[in-house]
Order: structure tokens, then sequence, then C-alpha cells
């Protein structure tokens, strides 16, 4: 098995992450979205034989956690410990890997408390039901916009044989690999671990990557989705459309794009509708491929995000509309250009910063084949832009005429603001899915 | 510029401390392996410094610390810190404090050490300024209005101080942010931003003498203001148990809060206190998991001082908070918790609980200590709270040494004898007043 390593030696830690390529939440068969959540979180609830009080009990009890990480494309199983704990630390993992317990009773526990925690974290977050539609929306049914919890009804129909079955389904994947934060030199890490953990079996599964021919579905017009909540204090606005990944040749000029229009408080969308305006506490964007959830390196949308207070909401949601239109429409001034370029290459070292950042750069590149230029070539690149560039790239890969606006609210409210807006070819309200 | 001390923080990051004449204080952390600093400015005012009519203002005012002064146009600030490659700009108002933070590579330092030292003395407080940041402000409270925990957190925190300012929200109440005035902004910047009133911090790899240097030179000039206030007298002693409960109509399942008294941050039993927390729910063979998550009552169960989460000057609270799964009612958490509780205040904490709770500390505790903000954090927030900026590491060496009979002793003198606050929120519509 691969192991990919970076040293700190400021901490007396050992982070270890089993990362699984290609094995994430959208290999969760239909009707159980949410399963491959469930399973890892099975995961840690007792293996090898041992009950998940005495497996808890003695990783915790050596200064160690198991924890695990899950999104659209891939998942991964972490360790952390205190380093002179490794070698016992990693027997239960290595144990959580190949021994999982899958015992029906804490399945049936866990189940429970997962479908509550899912209500009660979009109870808590408005943010989080709106992007969920948002996404859905976007990339339409099918496992391309899978969120890595599931949904509630996935949930519930996933029993413990589908969970076994789920097992199979991500660990037999090839092309696991480690990546290893420790204060222990390499060859001790090498030692330790690639004598201790053996690679999980490497059958692929027969399903095939539906990443790799996929294709943005096209939208046509503007499509506005209302989903009711009627007793809010603020709204959510998301509104977007498919654009690139970081795979794409511009992507530095993407980069600055973000950073001009909503990246942090100096930004179009910050200044106008936060600073200007007041309307909101905050108003920024993001292209999805760097935002973590899905792979980085495909096509993804470019997202505008606000949460006016209800009564700036109609003069907050065609403002950020035509933000970016006239974004798209007249790009960036020089001004702007090189403020943003001048940003980019001084902030370059926090690309680098920590032994942490350098080891996520290391799985990126090794997950996606993605590779962050050096400092020099980064200013180069970015020096040498000029505001037709950007023009450009903003006209052949932005979509304002294709736009998926979600808002969250009050529908007597927001229905007449849907109305009004320009180029809305349909427009629907509905109740959160999850009600 | 007065002579400085030298001490060094875990046994792996050299500190420098120094005092200016004016009374401003800085610690230079410097971390080898580091190419880029953090740069943290505390000042000595929170929320629970403002007076009767000033709920919110603290916070009001950190928004406006970004805007105008009399060198720089609105949008200056975070221009030039953005030029400078400065990434995670920002700032947060806490009970005691509040303080704006950076990172930047080391050579950029000095552009925004000197932009905030101007904002220390030299702030622009424009009527029209105010009013568009008045918006943006008002926005923030609605959002914390829209979330059911808001409203659970500030029902709490209003039951457990009668009289105490921790009782009031940190982002103020909508009416009285509304109705802020110019004067008020332009005494409380008078009354709390001082170099005698500020702790900085430099965290990371930088050339100690040049920043020593560029801190004398640009904060040198700046006149002290006034004294810190003293911090507001603590609550007496609760005489009785009591019960609160609230409806909120968005969520689904119920929560259940439970509160003692606790003696603060420097007290000597704080640390058994502390260890009290990781024993009931540092991971999940942890007893409260197991008789909460693992029974199927909760999601989530977790037992915690509020003066060491939230480094607070004056003595906080023990808290416990259980979040129940659908259709299970509160009450059914809070009779496993004052059983468990009880259990272990009759048979004492085993041996190999302490060991698990004081491992999962040590875990956490370097974990956190990842960054050069966080180093800048934790010696800069224990400095306003505590005078010392290595209370957290003396903190966690005085764990070390708390045996089982002293937790169980905490738990017994501010638990299981002590009267202790339940607030409940349930589903359904809630009373109008």
């Amino acid at each position: 098995m691969k192991l990919i390593y970076r040293h700190n030696p400021a901490q007396p830690l050992t982070h270890l992450n089993l990362i699984f390529p290609r094995a994430g939440a959208w290999l969760d068969p239909s009707q159980r979205q949410g399963l491959s959540h469930l399973m890892l979180r099975l995961l840690g609830r007792g293996a090898g034989g041992l009950s998940n009080e005495a497996f808890n009990g003695r990783l915790e009890r050596l200064g160690a956690t198991i924890s695990f990480g899950l999104v659209n494309d891939h998942c991964s199983l972490r360790l952390t410990t205190l380093t002179p704990q490794l070698d016992a630390a990693l027997e239960l993992l290595a144990l959580t890997v190949h021994q999982p317990n899958f015992d029906p009773a804490e399945f049936a526990g866990l189940q429970g408390e997962l479908m509550s925690r899912w209500r009660s974290e979009r109870e808590e977050s408005k943010y989080l039901r709106a992007q969920e539609v948002f996404l859905k929306r976007l990339y339409g049914e099918g496992p391309h916009g899978q969120q890595a919890d599931g949904l509630l009804e996935g949930l519930q129909a996933s029993t413990v044989e589908d969970v076994r079955a789920q097992y199979q389904a991500l660990f037999s994947r090839p092309g696991a690999f480690l990546a290893v934060l420790s204060d222990l030199p390499r060859a001790a890490v090498e030692a330790r671990v690639l004598g201790r953990l053996q690679p999980p079996a490497t059958a692929d599964n027969g399903r095939p990557d539906p990443w790799r021919d996929f294709a943005p579905p096209r939208a046509s017009g503007r499509r506005v989705t209302i989903v009711a909540d009627p007793r809010t204090q603020t709204d959510e606005v998301l509104l977007g459309a498919f654009s690139v990944g970081q795979a794409d040749p511009d992507w530095h000029l993407h980069r600055l794009i973000s950073l001009i229009f909503g990246g942090d408080m100096n930004s179009r969308l910050f200044r106008v509708v936060r600073g200007e305006r007041g309307f909101s506490y905050g108003a920024s964007c993001w292209y999805e491929a760097a935002a973590g959830r899905m792979p980085h390196n495909r096509e993804g949308p470019f997202t505008c995000y606000t949460f006016p207070s209800v009564e700036h909401s109609a003069e907050a949601v065609p403002l950020v509309i035509s933000l970016y239109e006239a974004l798209v429409e007249r790009g960036v001034s020089e001004e702007e250009l090189e403020r943003a370029r001048t940003s980019l290459v001084n902030s370059h070292p926090f690309m680098r910063d920590t032994p942490a950042k350098l080891l996520a750069l290391d799985v990126d590149a090794e997950l996606y084949g993605l590779v962050v230029d050096e400092e020099e070539a980064n200013r180069e690149k970015l020096m040498a832009v000029r505001p037709e560039d950007v023009l450009r790239v903003l006209q052949a890969s932005h979509h304002p005429d294709r736009l998926q606006i979600v808002l969250l609210g009050d529908p007597a409210r927001l229905e007449p603001i849907a109305a009004a807006l320009p180029g809305v070819e349909k427009s629907e309200t509905i109740r959160y899915p999850g009600e | 510029l007065q002579p400085a001390q030298s001490f060094n923080f875990m046994n792996a990051y050299p500190v420098r401390h120094f005092r200016l004449e004016n009374g401003l204080e800085a610690y230079l952390v410097h971390n080898p392996i580091s190419p880029v600093v953090a740069f943290l400015t505390h000042y000595t005012v929170g929320s629970a410094a403002e007076g009767e009519n000033e709920r919110g203002l603290a916070h009001f005012f950190e928004h406006m610390m970004f805007r105008e002064t009399e060198r720089l146009r609105d949008g200056d600030f975070d221009r030039i810190v953005a030029e400078a490659g400065g990434v995670g700009l920002n700032a947060f108002t806490s009970y005691d404090t509040t303080a704006y933070h950076v990172n930047l590579p080391a050579a950029q330092l000095e552009r925004v050490v000197t932009l905030e030292a101007d904002r220390m003395v030299n702030l622009r407080l424009s009527p029209e300024l105010i009013e568009a940041e008045r918006g943006a402000v008002l926005g923030e409270i609605a959002m914390y209005q829209d979330m059911p925990s808001e409203q659970l957190w500030n029902t709490l925190m209003r039951e457990a101080f009668p009289t105490h300012p921790y009782r009031h929200p940190i982002v103020g109440y909508r009416e009285q942010v509304q109705a802020f005035t110019d004067e008020d902004f332009a005494r409380f910047y008078r009354a709390h931003y001082a170099p005698n009133r500020a702790v900085v911090v430099v965290a990371g790899g930088f050339d100690e003498p040049a920043v020593r240097d560029l801190i004398a030179r640009s904060y040198g000039g700046l006149a002290p203001g006034a004294a810190r206030p003293p911090s507001a007298a603590p609550d007496g002693p609760w005489e009785e148990s009591r019960r609160v409960e609230l409806r909120h109509e968005k969520v689904s399942s119920e929560t259940l809060m439970m509160a003692w008294r606790s003696p603060g941050l420097i007290h000597p039993r704080l640390p058994a206190l502390l260890l009290l927390g990781a024993v009931l729910s540092g991971g999940q063979s942890s007893p409260l998991h197991r008789r909460i998550v693992l029974k199927g009552l909760g999601t989530h169960a977790s037992a915690f001082t509020l003066e060491s989460s939230m480094m607070l000057v004056s003595p906080g609270l023990v808290l416990l908070d259980v979040a129940l799964q659908h259709g299970v009612p509160a009450e059914r958490a809070e009779e496993e918790v004052l059983a468990l509780l009880e259990a272990l205040a009759r048979e004492g904490i085993a041996g190999e609980e302490l060991e698990r709770a004081l491992n999962q500390v040590r875990l956490h505790w370097h974990a956190s200590l990842g960054t050069n903000m966080s180093l800048a954090r934790q010696l800069g927030g224990y400095a306003v709270a505590t005078g010392d900026p290595l209370f957290g590491q003396r903190l966690l060496a005085r764990l070390e040494q708390v045996s089982a009979q002293e937790v169980q002793e905490a738990l017994r003198d501010y638990l299981t004898t002590a009267p202790r606050l339940t607030v409940i929120q349930r589903p359904g519509e809630p009373e109008t007043p």
C-alpha cells in the first residue's frame, strides 16, 4: 500500500488517514442514501469480537481516537494518537478495517441516533436545508449531488445486511493509500504502519465510476425553487450554475474571479451587500470544486450566497443577480485585478505553511492529479493575467442566464420576489423534503 | 520598552514577553518550523463590560473597527491586508475580550501592525458608516434568532446569572442595537481602546529583534487610556434548584441542559472539575456517552466548564448538555444523568476511567495547537483571562496531578450536593410573553 508521509516535530502525535479513492457517498444505492455514512459510523462501534464498550475503552485509554471522513467521491478512516501509543492504536485500527463487528443491536441504536441527528442539524441550520435542495436542483437525480449524510428515508430503509454489502462496495475498490503526519521519522512510521496494516482486498466491485463520464446537466433559463419556512428572521439565498473544476487550465483565473467577486471582505459582494447596503451579515461566492464535497478536478457549480434580513430580501436577491450579471458582462477592473493578483501572490505561502497542509496537498495530488504551483510559477502565472483574460473566461464558463436559484423563507414574501426576477423559466414552491 | 522576559511554551516554542511604558503587553511566540506569522490583538473588553443600555455595543464596535480611521478610507484596511497576503482576517467578541486576528507572511507584518496601531487610537466613527454597519449587525442578530440552539443558550445564561452581565447575549438585543447613538460609540472607544487595554501576540517564524522594534515603534508613542474597570461582582450562590422550560416550533426533539455554579478559572479546584468533564464525557466509552447515546436516548452528551471553554474572567458554570433522540423526553435522560452522578459520587472514579479521561485531554490539548493562530489564541486568551499566558500549560500539568478522590470530592461539592439549574427545550409553539 502506498504511504504518503509528512514530518511534524512540533506535536507528539501521529495522524494516520487510510483513504479509499472513488469510494464515497455516490456509491449509496438508490433508496439507501446515507448508507455509507451509517457503515463508517458503525465501524467505530466494536471490532475483532471486542464489544463497542471494550473496543473504545481500550482505544481511548491509549489517548487515541478513530474517526472517519466521507464526501461524494471518497472516504477515509482516521486514527489520531499520542505517538508513544501508536503500536497499540494501530492494532485497533487494523481490527476496524478488517474485522468490523457490524453488530445488529449496535446498528439499530446507531440508525436511530443518526436519523435524530440528521433532523436536528437541519432544524438548526437553514443553510444546510437550502444547500441540499440547491445541489439536488443542479445535479439532478442520481449520485452526483449526493450529500454525505444522506436522506432520512435512506437512513431509515437501510439494514445491517445493507451495511455489510456497503463495506464490501467501498473497501474493495482498488487504490487505497495511507497519508501520515507524525513526529516520528518516515522510516519508523513505515516500519510500524506497513507491517501492521495490510492493504484491504482490491477486487473492484464492478460499479462504474459515475464521475468518469460526468457531463453537467444543461439547464435552459433560470429556475427558482422556494423552500417554504414561514417564520424566519433571515432568508437563505443560493444561486449558481455549472462552471469549471480545478483541472481547468484557467483555474488560476477562476481563483482571481472568486476572490474579486465574493472571496473576502474587500470583494464586490461583501462590500455592496453588507458594507454599503447593510442587507445581510454576509455575502460570498465559491467554486464547488474548491469546497471539498465533490471531486476537485471535475466541473462543479459556481455559487453565490447571502442571507438577508427578511425586510431586505426584496432588494438583496435582485441585487446579487445584477452584480453577477455585471461581472460576467463587463469583467473586472484593472484595479480589482491588481489587488487580487497581489493578494494571491503574497498569500501563496499559506498553501504550504503547516505540515498538515502539505499533507493535504499530497492527498489532492494522489486523488485528483492536482499539483499546486510553486511560488515562482504561481507569481508568473498570476501576474500575466489581464482584465481581458478574465472577461474571456467569465463569458465562456459562467452562465447567469441558466441560474438555479434557491430561496428559503416565507413563500408569501418570496414568491413576489421570484416573480419579479427577469428570465425565470420556471418557479415552484416546495416544502423541504426532509420535513 | 521594559526588559523582556523569556520562557518556553510546551518545551517547543520560545516566548519573549515585554511591556511598553504605556502598558501594552506583547508576546512573541517563536515557531521554528513556520514560514508565516499569526498576529492577534486582544482588548480587555467584552460584552461583560457593557452598561445596562449598551448590550451589544462591544460586538457592534468590533464591526466598526474594520471601517475608517483618520488615515484610511472605508475599505482600505481590508484591501491593504489582502494585498499583504493576509488570510483569515477576522475578529470575535466574547464576554471578557474582543480579539482581532490575521495570518500573514512574516515580511508583511509591518504593514498590518501599523494598521492595527492606527485603528487603536485613530478610528473615525462616521454616522453614515455606523448606519450602514447597523444593518449587518442586525442581520447577524436575526441569523442567531433563527437558530434554536441560540434561544436555548440565551435562556440558560439568563437564568444562570441573575445579575452578572454574562446573562446578556454577546450580540445584545435588537431594540438596543437599533438605538445606539454616535456618542455611544465615541464613549465606548475612549473608555476601552488604548495600549494599556491591549495584549498583542505574534506567533510563527520571525526575526525577534525586528518584531520587538516594530511593536515598540508602532505602539510606543500612543498614550495610555483609562484602566481596565473591575469585573462585575459574581452572583451569590444559588439557594435552590430550578427548572425552566421553553418551546421552539422548529425543533422536533428535546434538549436538556443542566448547570451548576463553578468556582472560576484560577480556583484551585477547577482542574478537578475539568477532569470530571472528561471522565463523564471524554470519548465513546465514557459513562455519559454509554448511558445516553448508546442506550438510544440521545445523539450527543457532553460535560464541561464554561470558564475554560470560553476563557472567562469571572466564575462560570459546570454544564452538561444532552441532545435527545426523536420522541425521547428530556426527563428520561435527566434520570440517567442524576443516577450516574450519584453513583460516581458514592462509589468514586475507577483508575481506568481517570486514565482514559487524562489521555483524552492530553490528545485534544496537543491536537488543538497545530497552527500559529491556535498558539496565539492560547497564550493571548489566557493572558487576558488570568494574567498568565502559560496558564493553559500549567493547567495541563495540574490535571496530571489530580487524584480520583479529588474528582469525586469536586463532584460531590459542586454537583450532587449543590443547587442546579435545569433548562429543557421542547418542540412546540413558544409561549408569548
